[in-house]
């Protein structure tokens, strides 16, 4: 236990407790010395009760030696025994002074008083005797000696009487004193009883009503631990350890309902704007579809171009069978993977269609190359992000000189990252349209009537919404005439995590053309 | 106040009066043992001494309790030495313990012996009073004598003698206590033979006759009653006791032998038999002298002597004649 108050100004449970343990203690203690007072002062009675006897017998024994001495000097006059009568006299006075000499009308008192009298009317008689003695006065001294005898009779007959009365009295106070006894036994019986009762109903209800508030506060706290926070302010009874936690609960209580209150509203908040969000993009999707399949249905589009393709086929011509099938990949692949993951390799294939697509247009004029580090053809990334950007290069930056026109396509792995670029030598653009482009401020977004439809900021936009991360996509460009880099940056080490959102977010982008 | 403090405050309280209730209980029980001796006592400035010589009887017990309250009014103690404190002790040798016990004063009953005369001196040389009482000593050097003297008493023994008058020959027999003094005796008889001579009828004889009776050892007087009654030759018709325990003696034997109705008893002093004797008829009448004027007027001596130096030498005290008519107002009280 801490031997400082750690709250000071209150009353601390050790304070409290020590209190009821004192308290408790102290009425122990204050009622045994009761008790032990009351056998002390019996007991003291009872002692003195006999100490009257003694005292006259050692009176008796006393006079017995004087007389003693006095008869024994008349006897043998030896100095001695004068020397034994004049020490016996001497003591017998002194002792005579403890008796009463007033005149009391109480039957003890009286005699006490008249056997002091007589016993100095005895002493001067000896005195008398030894003084004729010494005188030799043999008449005299037998004649004192005579006198003083009888004298000694009646005082011994009186200290007989003193001592009888004495002994009558002191037995009833005896039998009195004893019956008392009997009843403080009793007594004492009764008393520890109810120092029994009494010291533990004390304790009982100081501890209980010390112990009260923790029982509420730890009721209190096991309902909040079940998560009910719904619990009325606990009512703060001391200002003690208790007290103070009790406090603090409520604080807490509170705390704690105020951040909940909080963090609900927040969260209430973030799944608005998100669905929002949501919404607002499969809207955009929804209505990108509709005008897609508005302008053609894509599923009867490529179906008759495999048609196409197989009866190519079967009249031997080669290339537009050829062509045919790649149109028919290239759709399929468009509408397949339209918000769904795709594999690198796939977002390859489809810019090589495409671009095989165009040099048919085109009559070959589009110079396409492509640097794929090995190995990485299986990485997922979101679809349709390489083909609209080729689509741009060639749409913005060579359609004006299509048989100049080069397009490279580079995919390097540097690390945890995948490094995409995409590069023309088309007539560039100026630092304005770059910053139009990435704010989604360029026309020709998706409205262009020549483009498959994506336009870069729908890529830039899924890109961020795929990684939750911004930058992804960089426009780099000499000016004009110096043609156009665009630089797609994926990190692998999220890619699969973002392979699960994408699918999650897919799975609500597809839904609802599921079965077109 | 909390709940719980008013409730230990409840507990503690009862707790307090319970042990308050047992402590006073205890020291009630403790008070009735008195040790000191002196419950209900007091201190007085002087010392008298009651010497008794006859301890059973009421008279004595009449004169001490007038006694001591007039010797608490005059701021002394009366200790009252009866023959059953000290059985082996005379009168003598209580007078002995009282001279050396350096009492104040003494009062007693003369025996008229001439140790008691040369002790009755020695206390006067030591400067201590005696006073007499019922019977004088005068040639002692006793300071007061409470009582009535032989003429009143012989006055009114005689008084009574003359209705009990037979006509022819009527036998009185006085029936004294030795101790008593045979000179008061003497003197009482005769005043009653003059008396009764001049005022008896002619035809009237009158035999007065003295029996002593020696009370001094026990049971004496008994025995010399019963011989008395034994002889029925020599019985009297008028028997006149003048000491108390005499009285009772007589007063048995005249029932035990069947005599109510042939001796006619005239007593001194009462006690309840007596009285009962008396209200009854078989005792026509007994003499007693106001015990409590005794008590009273001794102390009153000795006060006046230590006062003053001098004191009275003679107080007379009242004389009631108890009949059957007025036997009953003793007996209440």
């Amino acid at each position: 236990m801490s031997g400082k108050n750690r709250f000071p100004g209150v009353n601390s449970m050790q304070t409290k407790l020590s209190a009821v343990m004192f308290l408790v203690l102290l009425f122990v203690v204050g009622m045994n010395l009761f008790i032990f007072g009351q056998i002390h002062s019996a007991v003291a009675r009872i002692d003195a009760v006999f100490s009257s006897n003694v005292t006259i017998n050692e009176l008796s024994d006393m006079l017995d030696q004087v007389q003693g001495t006095v008869y024994e000097y008349l006897s043998t006059k030896s100095s001695q025994a004068l020397e034994d009568y004049y020490r016996y006299e001497q003591d017998y006075r002194e002792r005579l002074e403890d008796l009463n000499d007033k005149n009391i009308d109480s039957e003890i008192k009286i005699l006490e008083k008249n056997i002091r009298s007589m016993s100095e009317s005895y002493l001067e008689q000896t005195d008398l005797t030894v003084q004729a003695k010494r005188g030799r006065n043999v008449e005299r001294y037998k004649e004192y000696y005579e006198e003083e005898s009888q004298t000694y009779q009646y005082i011994n007959s009186y200290i007989y009487r003193l001592n009888n009365l004495r002994f009558r009295r002191n037995s009833e106070n005896y039998q009195l004193l004893l019956s008392s006894m009997d009843v403080l036994e009793q007594v004492s019986l009764f008393i520890i009883m109810i120092v029994f009762v009494v010291g533990s109903a004390v304790a009982v209800i100081l501890i209980r009503d010390m112990i009260r508030p923790l029982l509420a506060l730890s009721t209190a706290s096991s309902e909040v631990a079940q998560g009910s926070l719904d619990i009325p302010e606990l009512p703060v009874v001391s200002e003690d350890e208790i007290g103070v936690v009790t406090r603090s609960f409520n604080q807490m209580v509170v705390s704690i309902r105020e951040n909940i209150d909080k963090l609900r509203d927040s969260m209430e908040k973030e799944a608005q704007m998100k669905s929002r969000e949501l919404s607002m993009e499969a809207h955009l999707k929804e209505a990108q579809l509709r005008f897609l399949q508005a302008q053609i249905n894509p599923h009867f589009l490529f179906n008759s171009l495999n048609a196409g393709a197989q009866l190519a086929m079967m009249e031997d011509a080669d290339k537009t069978g050829m062509f045919l099938e790649k149109m028919a990949d290239f759709f399929r692949y468009n509408v397949r993977k339209m918000g769904s993951d795709a594999t690198l390799r796939e977002e390859i294939e489809a810019v090589d269609n495409y671009i095989y697509i165009l040099n048919v247009r085109f009559a070959g004029d589009i110079t396409y190359t492509k640097d794929v580090d090995e190995g990485i053809d299986d990485i997922p990334i979101p679809s349709m992000i390489l083909q609209p950007i080729v689509e741009n290069a060639v749409q913005h930056g060579i359609h004006d000189c299509m048989e100049e026109g080069c397009i490279h396509l580079s995919v390097h792995r540097e690390g945890d990252e995948l490094r995409i670029t995409v590069s023309d030598n088309g007539k560039g653009m100026s630092q304005e349209m770059i910053q139009a482009v990435m704010e989604g401020r360029a026309g020709g977004g998706e409205e262009n009537p020549h483009s498959t439809g994506i336009a870069v900021v729908n890529v830039l936009s899924r890109l961020r919404l795929y990684y939750n991360r911004e930058n992804l996509l960089q426009i780099e460009s000499g000016g004009e005439g110096k043609g156009t880099q665009v630089h797609i940056t994926l990190p692998l080490e999220e890619t699969e995590k973002a392979r699960q959102d994408g699918k999650a977010v897919s799975r609500i982008l597809d839904e609802p053309f599921g079965e077109q | 106040m909390k709940k719980p403090t008013m409730t230990i405050f409840f507990i503690l309280a009862g707790c307090a009066l319970l042990l308050s209730g047992i402590w006073i209980y205890f020291q009630k029980m403790m008070e009735r043992v008195d040790l000191a001796e002196l419950r209900n006592s007091r201190a007085y400035e002087r010392h008298y001494v009651l010497i008794a010589d006859d301890g059973n009887s009421m008279l004595w017990d009449s004169i001490y309790e007038s006694a001591v309250q007039e010797a608490a009014a005059t701021d002394a103690c009366l200790e009252l030495v009866q023959p059953d404190d000290n059985p082996e002790y005379t009168q003598e040798d209580c007078l002995r313990i009282a001279i050396a016990s350096k009492v104040d004063g003494i009062i007693l009953r003369p025996d008229g012996s001439r140790e008691m005369q040369e002790l009755i001196a020695e206390a006067a040389d030591a400067g201590i009073p005696v006073v007499m009482v019922l019977e004088d000593d005068s040639s002692s050097r006793r300071i007061s004598f409470v009582g009535l003297n032989s003429y009143q008493m012989g006055d009114a023994y005689t008084e009574q003698v003359l209705g009990l008058l037979k006509p022819g020959r009527t036998e009185i027999m006085i029936l004294a206590d030795s101790e008593g003094g045979d000179v008061d005796t003497g003197l009482v008889s005769s005043y009653m033979a003059r008396t009764v001579e001049q005022r008896k009828a002619q035809d009237q004889t009158v035999d007065i006759s003295v029996q002593s009776v020696d009370s001094s050892s026990d049971f004496n007087a008994e025995e010399v009653v019963r011989d008395i009654f034994m002889d029925e030759e020599g019985l009297p018709d008028v028997l006149i006791c003048m000491d108390e325990v005499i009285t009772e003696c007589a007063y048995q034997a005249l029932v035990d032998y069947n005599e109510v109705g042939n001796v006619d008893i005239i007593g001194f002093y009462y006690s309840d038999t007596i009285l009962d004797a008396v209200a009854r008829g078989t005792v026509p009448a007994t003499i007693a002298l106001d015990m409590a004027e005794i008590g009273r007027y001794s102390v009153d001596a000795l006060d006046e002597y230590l006062s003053l130096g001098h004191a009275s030498s003679y107080y007379s005290v009242d004389l009631n004649v108890i009949t059957r008519e007025n036997a009953a107002a003793f007996a209440e009280g």
